[in-house]
């Protein structure tokens, strides 16, 4: 570890050393003018020197001449002109407009060059109020949804939980709920996310070049950033939907010192299913709920206080039989402070935890199953603006994981059999450096080290495998021993080198390039087609080794008027390669299987592919369209002869179209075209009867040779404003979500002796088989 | 119960989502080759033991209809040391070949011992290992009085009072026979690793489990048992990788919808000795000790 602080100190001193006084530094906050709600990733701009505000809005930049035009641009903001005049460091908190949604107002003079001009690759960014205007299943505006109309994003299909970036698994995401990482993403399965859109401020998916900040996941960052609550006034809007309702209050404690926010959202499928419901089910409840509150609270200029909470759970029991609940909790406290012009940090305690619980009853017979992966972290940043050349990231991460993989218990009368796993513990620490280097001339270059170092700790049982069972079958355990709380079972140590150049080939365009290594010490463990929410977490041990991935991207980004409209598009390829991925044995026993280890295997894999983005930014017409051409495999000793065979996220072609169309004051229009390549499955291609039971066999040791039906879907939504004031608008969502109504199949499988019909059938199974229409009120006090 | 909690969370996946559907679809599937099957589960008891040859078929083809392979010569060898005895199977039609163990003549299996199961045809040899373990201690079958209700119908159903073995690892195969007809529905596969379902060291040496003793042998709590009807349960100890691959048939079995895996490959443990043959084989050799009880309502 002394090497590392080492080499961080020398690249810190290396920088100072170059730090050059001439002309005079602005610096402060970039910050909403109607809530005073801070605004991050805004770039502030004079001439060829240009910065970033950070994820709380703070920007320093140090100028050439002492006056002059600063030019201030972030997404969905009107741009602001300031002239300067300085005679000496300056403190300028910067106030923005929001984009004006109403017609006619959206005609935005400045040009916009955040994605050609930034060091960025792979990055997107969607506010919450383009999500809301995204056509959404049953009319519910979802993050996540809205993310996987993006290039590189793709789903296993309806129903399934999380997002697939870049051929990475779902858990191979880093989800942050202001800066806590949250488990699963999926109300009721894969038809909702887990974050209400109207608490939602900024969504920023990082799928290459991802900077050191960031670490733990092989795939993407996926960067909630909540509501802060507005500082000026009160506020409540809300919305009446087909399946759930939301509500979400803000307002000042303190005008411009101290803010709220809280939110809520829940289902009623529940009560409107209620008349349907046989006798055995009509006890039954089926809701999901999520609620979320913030507070901030400037105490002076230099410090900044904030504690965000988030609390879900999807519920689903009868009322004798069975319960199933699960759900995720997020605590986030946050301190800014400021140390002086060009210093900004930022200290993070953060907790999450994820847990399932199932229950089975039966008069005096129970069975009682809990799984939770429970973990508490710190994290101090610092966003150092060190002279014109330079800005420097840094910072320090630590997270301690509790995993309990399964507390079980079957109670029959008094005698309890319990099936509980011994529980599992790690922590996972880290360093990183990252400086942005700007030459002020046309290259640009990013480059940063992030250093992690991992154990697994005791108190655990330890299990090693034979080591000479053959690739493919179960491996049984030949030695079992206990470690004593605290003491290290097994380290892991990882340097994660990071990169990325921009080159700005003219005003209008830019090449970038993207490395970067990424080390995962968690591990989805699921073999189902597409993942559920009771899978189970595990963390790197002595038999799983820790994931990693290289990825290298390369792009091309350009902004184009065309008949004075603003457009966006972008051109980027990407190789990753893949070790240590986590696959399974045929027939593998996941669920409370204390040899659960001996059922896995670790592979290699490769993902490869092309995104293609057109998007426009203004005009009546808005959207983008994103094609992405990719691919996703693996390859793993035991499974298809040891030849590489496509993950079951492979996705050929996989292209959206969005648009939103602003036909005048009152009525607004979306849509969504999607089409994608189907999914890989495996098919059987023989039977035989063993003991009277038929056997459906695939011939031989494959994986994934066939590919299920393409998916095609359309979208529809029209809004109708009502008359706004001052203090309150309204709105009238109308959407028809799959207006085609197609039967887009979520997986084709094979049902041996179908319905008892003697014959053996394959069987198209769609999640969504007709339109689904839904109708929702949306409603804001200001 | 990870296949029973599917099958729940199924049912809701369906529920919830308003509009799920299942449409039958056309799909042309080539048998990639047809391969040899043997069906060779073998116990101790005194019965006449079946060893079933036939031909593996499409999938798509009528279940049940496999071409027989009749032209095979089928041997068990005990290959215990010290006691090398060879058990010579006869075809009786049908790809049904049998052997009629003899007490008097000493021409039975032994717990304890490890056996082979030799096939020869066509030039090719086929072979397979398996030891005979010891089962659990079966004292009886209780009568158990429903009142019904919650699903339940009402009436007299049965369980095990079993103890397993107190080592740990031991597996078994629960067989049902309701008026001597074995109860074969997927969904009734009834398997215990010790006394639960997966290995776990503090299940081991007592009782079966609740859903093992009693829920998985009364079809659903849908037919309750009628004054003199009979259930005979055996209880197999079959081997360690026979569990697996009864769960792996059953899962197979069960498969679809939102929670579904992707196809398995179906393991064997039959071996062909000649490198180069005329034919690739599958299935499945088992030898176990059983224990059997029979309870007349």
């Amino acid at each position: 570890m002394n090497l590392i602080k080492n080499a961080i100190l020398g690249t810190l001193l290396l920088i100072t050393g170059s730090i050059s006084a001439q002309g005079f530094s602005v610096s402060g906050y970039v910050n909403d003018v109607t809530s005073g709600e801070s605004i991050a990733k805004a770039k502030i701009s004079m001439g060829e020197l240009a910065v970033t505000s950070s994820a709380y809005g703070f920007y320093s930049l140090k100028l050439n001449t002492n006056s002059g035009a600063l030019l201030v641009n972030a997404t969905g903001y009107e741009p602001a002109i300031i002239n300067l005049n300085l005679v000496k460091d300056t403190v300028l908190n910067i106030n923005l407009s929001p984009s004006a949604t109403s017609m006619g107002a959206v005609e935005i003079t400045v040009k916009k060059k955040d994605n050609v001009r930034t060091l960025d690759i792979g990055n997107q960014q969607v506010s919450g109020s383009t999500i809301k205007k995204i056509p959404a299943f049953l009319g519910e505006a979802d993050v996540i949804k809205a993310i996987q109309l993006l290039p590189g994003v793709s789903t296993v299909g309806e129903g399934a939980s999380g997002f697939n970036v870049r051929g990475g698994a779902i858990d191979q995401n880093l989800i942050l709920l202001d800066e806590a990482p949250v488990y699963n993403s999926s109300h009721l399965f894969g038809f909702f996310s887990v974050f209400n859109p109207d608490a939602v401020k900024e969504v920023e998916l990082i799928k290459g070049g991802i900077p050191a900040m960031y670490g733990g996941r092989l795939s993407s960052t996926l960067d909630i950033r909540s509501k802060e609550g507005n500082l000026k006034r009160y506020g409540v809007e809300g919305g009446v939907g087909t399946i759930f309702s939301r509500l979400l209050v803000e307002g000042p404690i303190k005008k411009d010192k101290a803010s709220f926010v809280i939110s809520g959202r829940r289902s009623y499928i529940d009560i409107l299913a209620k008349p349907f419901l046989n006798e055995t089910l009509s006890g039954s409840q089926f809701y999901f709920y999520d609620f979320s509150g913030k507070i901030n609270y400037k105490l002076n200029a230099k410090n900044r206080f904030y504690i965000s909470t988030y609390w879900g759970d999807d519920v689903f029991s009868s009322e004798t039989a069975f319960g199933v609940k699960y759900g995720n909790k997020t605590l986030t406290a946050r301190w800014n402070h400021l140390f002086n012009k060009s210093l900004f940090s930022n200290f993070t305690y953060y907790n999450s935890r994820f847990r399932y619980n199932i229950v089975f009853k039966n008069r005096d017979n129970e069975f009682n199953w809990q799984s939770y992966i429970v973990n508490h972290g710190a994290k101090l940043d610092f966003n150092w603006f060190a002279n014109k050349k330079h800005k420097v990231d840094f910072g320090s991460q630590s997270t301690f994981f509790n995993y309990i993989p399964g507390t079980a218990v079957a109670k029959n009368g008094s005698s309890i059999t319990n099936f509980s796993l011994p529980d599992k513990y790690s922590l996972e620490s880290s360093v990183y450096i990252s400086d942005d280097f700007n030459t002020t001339g046309k290259l640009a270059i990013r480059y940063g080290l992030r250093a992690t170092y991992y154990t697994y700790l005791g108190k655990s049982k330890v299990y090693e495998y034979d080591p000479n069972t053959a690739p493919g079958q179960r491996r049984q355990p030949i030695k079992t021993y206990t470690v004593e709380s605290g003491k290290t079972i097994v380290d892991y140590f990882n340097l994660e080198p990071r990169a990325s150049l921009r080159y700005q080939v003219n005003k209008n365009s830019s090449v970038k390039l993207g490395y970067n290594r990424m080390v995962q010490n968690i591990h989805l463990i699921s073999n189902t087609s597409a993942s559920v929410p009771f899978d189970v977490y595990q963390p790197s041990t002595n038999n799983i080794k820790p994931e990693i991935a290289d990825q290298l991207s390369i792009g091309y980004f350009e902004n184009l008027t065309i008949a004075k409209q603003q457009f966006e598009a972008s051109i980027e390829t990407y190789y990753k390669d893949l070790q240590n991925q986590v696959d399974y044995i045929d027939g593998a026993s996941l669920l409370l299987n204390e040899n659960l280890e001996g059922e896995l295997l670790p592979g290699i894999g490769r993902a490869y592919g092309a995104e293609f983005y057109f998007k426009k930014n203004s005009g009546k017409l808005t959207g983008w369209i994103s094609y992405t051409l990719s691919r996703s495999e693996r390859k793993t000793k035991g499974i298809n002869d040891f030849e590489w065979y496509a993950a079951r996220f492979d996705k050929l072609h996989n292209a959206n179209l969005t648009v939103q169309y602003t036909l005048n004051k009152k009525f607004e229009f979306g849509s969504n075209i999607i089409f994608s390549t189907g999914t890989p499955t495996t098919f059987y291609s023989s039977q035989y009867q063993i003991q009277g039971y038929t056997v459906p066999d695939p011939g031989g040791n494959v994986r994934n040779n066939v590919r299920n039906p393409n998916y095609f879907r359309v979208d529809l939504s029209a809004t109708y404003k009502r008359k706004n004031t001052e203090k309150y608008e309204s709105s009238w969502v109308f959407s028809v979500y799959n207006a085609l109504n197609r039967r887009n199949p979520f997986s084709v499988y094979f049902a041996t002796d179908y319905k008892g019909s003697g014959q053996n059938e394959a069987i198209r199974y769609s999640i969504i088989g007709s339109i689904i229409p839904a109708i929702s009120y949306n409603f804001k006090w200001k | 119960m990870e296949i029973k909690m599917k099958n729940y969370l199924y049912l809701f996946s369906i529920l919830l989502s308003l509009s799920a559907c299942e449409d039958v679809v056309k799909i042309d599937v080539k048998q990639k080759e047809t391969k040899l099957v043997v069906d060779a589960f073998v116990n101790n008891l005194p019965d006449t033991q079946s060893i079933y040859l036939k031909f593996t078929a499409n999938y798509f083809a009528p279940i049940g209809q496999q071409t027989p392979v009749t032209d095979a010569s089928v041997f068990i060898i005990d290959t215990t040391a010290g006691n090398v005895k060879i058990f010579g199977f006869t075809h009786k039609g049908n790809g049904r070949y049998t052997f009629i163990p003899n007490a008097t003549t000493g021409d039975t299996f032994t717990i304890n011992h490890n056996y082979g199961l030799a096939i020869v045809r066509n030039g090719d040899t086929f072979i397979s290992l398996s030891s005979l373990n010891p089962t659990a201690s079966f004292n009886q079958i209780k009568r158990i009085e429903e009142p019904g209700g919650e699903g339940i119908v009402g009436g007299s159903y049965a369980e095990i009072d079993a103890l397993d073995r107190p080592e740990i690892g031991n597996t078994y195969w629960i067989k049902t026979y309701r008026n001597d007809s074995f109860i074969n529905g997927i969904n009734d596969i009834n398997i215990a690793y010790d006394q639960s379902f997966s290995p776990n060291d503090n299940n081991s040496g007592g009782s079966f489990i609740w859903p093992i003793r009693y829920g998985a042998i009364n079809q659903g709590f849908t037919r309750p048992y009628k004054t003199g009807e009979k259930i005979r349960i055996e209880i197999q100890a079959i081997n360690l990788e026979t569990f697996y691959y009864l769960q792996i048939i059953q899962a197979e079995n069960q498969n679809g919808g939102l929670f579904a895996t992707p196809p398995s490959s179906i393991p064997s443990n039959i071996f062909r000795l000649n490198k180069q043959g005329s034919i690739n084989a599958t299935g499945w050799f088992n030898m176990a000790a059983v224990a059997s009880k029979t309870l007349v309502f």
